[in-house]
């Protein structure tokens, strides 16, 4: 579901030239069909603009902007729930909703679909995007302008005496290269253990192997609401002795599960985790 | 008090009577024959005998203990019980089965002990040629001699034995009769249900004829298996002649 | 003569299980020195070596024991009792209910409450589908079990997939596989403590039953006649139903349900030890620890990309058992 490996799309986002993102024209009846466009809007747009959002979007296990969008209305994501709502504009994603999406486009709607973040650079350039799809471009220039001043401000030079991290996940799940938290990791200062370590194209790691080739810090993936298998292998005391201190940072999933201006947030957590480390180092 | 006695023993099963109030015993020394027609009751009264089944009214004394009070472990030393055929047998070894009838004794086993007893019984069966055989290889008989010799390798003073010989050739039958008799002989007390009335008359010592859940008659074979009785139980006419061919006893025996 | 094969069969048996126990502390998914990594477990340091060691492949070892063991047992306990060679506690979906009740437990928060709360959860779901199975069962032959099985178990498997389904968790519906194949990744020592208590207890409960599994061989009311109680509180009935629920609840509720283990160990000691239930019942112990010891270790070495599930092995194994038992009953039938 989450960081799917890249398609090069910065194309997709021409697609909404076509409907006249270009000429701001401002949009009150907005439907956003994946989780990363929802919270997208409710940065940029008021409230009453939008006509439904995902069921994902009000849980705070995967949205950072969870509280806002308390309350929004929930949209179906079927063909026929969309039409039928009469948007004037359909964010979705480029992977999830593909029925609706195609429905939407046939029948004339105005569709825009943003593909997932895989850099950190990507998301001013999305902000921007979208402010122009509906409308409010002046928002989307302080807004991106902010998140490079507040980027530039926190990243490091990275260089190959980094530490090296690895981001591990419920399941034992590896992140790669090719992923925003990849390129968030970079800009902490930190190297990837998947890199580093030549692991090739497994993503999944069991326990063991970590703990016999350690990084130096265990960035701990954790997402999702509820009791799981998958997480529970996240709180075995194995990784809890092998990565004691400073050695152990988690990092709430819903900061890097979409490109948004909070991402820098886990970008910040990372940093100072690196500097903790040097610290112990030292 | 010796004896086996089961006084105004009464039962119902799902709310249908399948014993009225009857009473019937066994002596040390004693072989008597438990007869009917199907349905009359006839092992259900064994089985109440033999502390199978608690009845509603009366009781069941053993050696002058009641049964519903007496220890699991005597009275499975002191009476043995032999049920109609339940299960096809495991494929177990012939003697690892008839050793079962050791199991009262698992507190103290005495190794040769049981292994005598179980000699003993499957000779008295006949069975000392199959004793490595699976016993789910057996026929029938051998395998109706089978359960018999488990019943016999208890080696306890009083054997209740259902059917014992409803599937067995002539001569195993009149074989299996003469265990029965040389049990009595030695001091057992024996109560054994039968189909075959010339087999309980020529064999027992005393009769107990069943009919609709009650005790109709009992006695010395000649009093109970009178011609009156047996057209109002059986509902059959007999004659008694002599030209018929009956198995009579095994070739070699003696009186 | 048979006291003494039998006890060359458990001393071969418990060596293998042994040796099979060392080896999978040693040897594991990566390379450690054991000998620094067993100094510094003792001495209580946290080294790469001595978690590893301690952590991970110590309980993991100790559950394929525990649990291998519990299962293989309890399918010769029911097998004894019920007078058929294939019954197993996965099979008649005793497994099956146990792993419902680790999941409603598990994934609604009831664990919250205390860890204990899991392997109880098992415990609840394994006694109600063993009570199910005997009350739909009654005096029927071995056709009728093993229907009753194949429904109560496919009907626990279907409730458990729409547990998993309306839980919130995001993978939680992917853990299905966990719970109806079973898997001992990732155990921890916590999972040991809370299933050994309910496997030992149900473990020893079914060993009391030894001799009266054997005096069953001829039915219920020989077994009767020779002084055993059948039902009843303290029963042959009441033990084996209590002994396999205590221990199949406790461990599919830590491991998920591993099948065929209870019907595959049976069956390959049964040449050895004869048809005596009471003969089978420790050796079919060793054997299931064997088997789960064996199976996790190929677990290790074929996992490479995604773990397979340890249960995915043993129903490799299990199932050919399974069609030749069935390809024999036919015979016999015919």
């Amino acid at each position: 579901m989450r960081r799917r490996p890249a398609l090069t799309c910065l194309i997709v986002i021409g697609l909404v030239a076509v409907w006249g993102g270009a000429r701001a024209q401002t949009r009150h009846r907005i439907v956003s069909l994946n989780l990363c466009t929802d919270q997208m809007l409710l940065l940029l747009v008021p409230r009453q603009d939008i006509v439904g959002v995902t069921s994902l979007a009000a849980d705070c296990s995967n949205a950072v902007m969870c509280d806002a969008a308390r309350g929004l209305p929930v949209i179906r994501q079927t063909a026929e729930a969309v039409i039928a709502a009469r948007p004037d504009l359909v964010l979705g994603g480029v992977y999830t909703a593909a029925t609706a999406i195609l429905a939407a486009r046939e029948t004339g709607l105005p569709v825009m679909q943003v593909p997932p973040a895989e850099r950190l650079d990507d998301i001013p350039r999305q902000i921007r995007e979208v402010a122009r799809a509906v409308g409010v471009p002046e928002r989307g220039e302080a807004l991106a302008g902010a998140f490079a001043r507040r980027l530039d401000a926190l990243r490091r030079v990275p260089s190959v005496t980094d530490p090296v991290a690895a981001i591990y996940g419920a399941n034992g799940f590896v992140t790669d290269k090719g992923s925003l938290s990849d390129d968030v990791l970079t800009h902490a200062g930190l190297r990837n253990f998947t890199t580093v370590a030549g692991m090739g194209r497994a993503h999944f790691l069991p326990i063991e192997m970590l703990i016999a080739r350690p990084p130096d810090l265990l960035v701990v993936d954790r997402s999702g609401v509820g009791t799981s298998l998958a997480q529970s292998m996240l709180d075995h005391p194995a990784l809890r002795d092998a990565f004691p201190g400073p050695h152990r940072v988690t990092i709430p999933a819903r900061l890097w599960l979409c490109g948004l201006p909070q991402t820098l947030d886990a970008l910040d957590r990372l940093a100072r985790a690196r500097d903790a480390l040097e610290r112990g180092n030292r | 008090m010796t004896g086996l006695v089961a006084r105004d023993v009464a039962l119902s099963l799902g709310g249908r009577v399948v014993l009225h109030p009857s009473s019937a015993g066994v002596a040390p020394g004693e072989l008597v024959g438990l007869i009917g027609p199907n349905g009359a009751g006839k092992s259900t009264l064994l089985r109440v005998m033999a502390g199978m089944q608690p009845p509603d009214q009366g009781q069941v004394v053993l050696e002058g203990r009641p049964l519903a009070t007496a220890g699991r472990t005597w009275r499975a030393r002191t009476l043995s019980f032999l049920p109609q055929d339940e299960v096809p047998p495991p494929p177990m070894h012939v003697a690892d089965l008839v050793a079962l009838g050791r199991l009262p004794y698992r507190a103290h086993p005495d190794r040769a002990r049981d292994g005598a007893a179980v000699t003993r019984a499957l000779a008295e069966a006949d069975l000392l040629a199959l004793r490595d055989r699976p016993a789910s290889r057996l026929s029938g008989g051998e395998r109706a001699r089978m359960r018999l010799a488990r019943a016999l390798a208890v080696e306890a003073p009083y054997l209740l034995a259902d059917e014992p010989v409803a599937a067995l050739d002539p001569a195993h039958a009149l074989a299996v009769m003469d265990v029965f008799r040389r049990l009595a002989a030695g001091g057992a007390g024996v109560v054994v249900v039968l189909h075959d009335l010339m087999l309980a008359a020529r064999f027992c010592d005393r009769i107990v004829l069943m009919h609709a859940g009650q005790v109709a008659a009992q006695g010395r074979p000649a009093d109970v298996l009178t011609d009156a009785a047996l057209r109002a139980v059986y509902g059959v006419e007999v004659r008694r002649i002599e030209d018929a061919v009956i198995p009579w006893r095994l070739a070699g025996a003696t009186e | 003569m048979n006291d003494r094969r039998d006890r060359t069969l458990v001393a071969i048996l418990g060596g293998a299980v042994l040796a099979l126990f060392a080896l999978s502390l040693v040897w594991g998914e990566s390379a450690i020195a054991f000998g620094p990594a067993c100094a510094d477990l003792l001495a209580g340091r946290h080294s790469a070596g001595a978690v590893i060691l301690g952590e991970l492949r110590l309980p993991r070892a100790i559950l394929a024991v525990t649990v291998g063991g519990a299962l293989g047992l309890s399918g010769a306990a029911l097998q004894g009792y019920l007078r058929n060679p294939l019954a197993d506690p996965g099979v008649l979906g005793v497994s099956g209910g146990a792993a419902l009740g680790a999941v409603l437990v598990f994934y609604t928060g009831l664990m919250g409450l205390s860890v204990a709360m899991l392997p109880l959860g098992g415990l609840a779901g394994a006694l109600l589908a063993v009570l199910l199975l005997m009350g739909l069962v009654g005096q029927g032959g071995a056709l009728v079990l093993l229907l009753a099985g194949a429904a109560l178990s496919s009907f626990a498997a279907a409730l458990t997939a729409l547990a998993l389904n309306l839980m919130p968790s995001p993978y939680a519906s992917f853990e299905i596989m966990h719970w109806v194949m079973g898997s001992l990744t990732d155990r921890t020592f916590t999972h040991v403590w809370i299933s050994l208590p309910g496997t030992l207890l149900g473990c020893l409960l079914m060993l009391t039953t030894a001799r009266a599994l054997d005096a069953l061989a001829l039915g219920d009311e020989v077994a009767e006649s020779l002084g055993f109680r059948l039902r009843g509180p303290a029963g042959i009935q009441a033990r084996v139903v209590l002994g396999t629920a205590l221990a199949v609840g406790s461990c599919v509720a830590v491991a998920g349900a591993i099948g065929f283990v209870g019907l595959v160990i049976p069956h390959l000691l049964r040449p050895l030890t004869g048809h005596q239930p009471s003969r089978l019942l420790l050796p079919s112990f060793l054997g299931g620890a064997l088997l789960l010891l064996v199976a996790d270790a190929a677990v290790r070495v074929l996992s490479t990309g995604t773990e397979i599930q340890i249960g995915v092995l043993t129903a490799l194994a299990g199932a050919p058992v399974f069609f030749f038992r069935v390809l024999k009953m036919r015979r016999g039938m015919s």
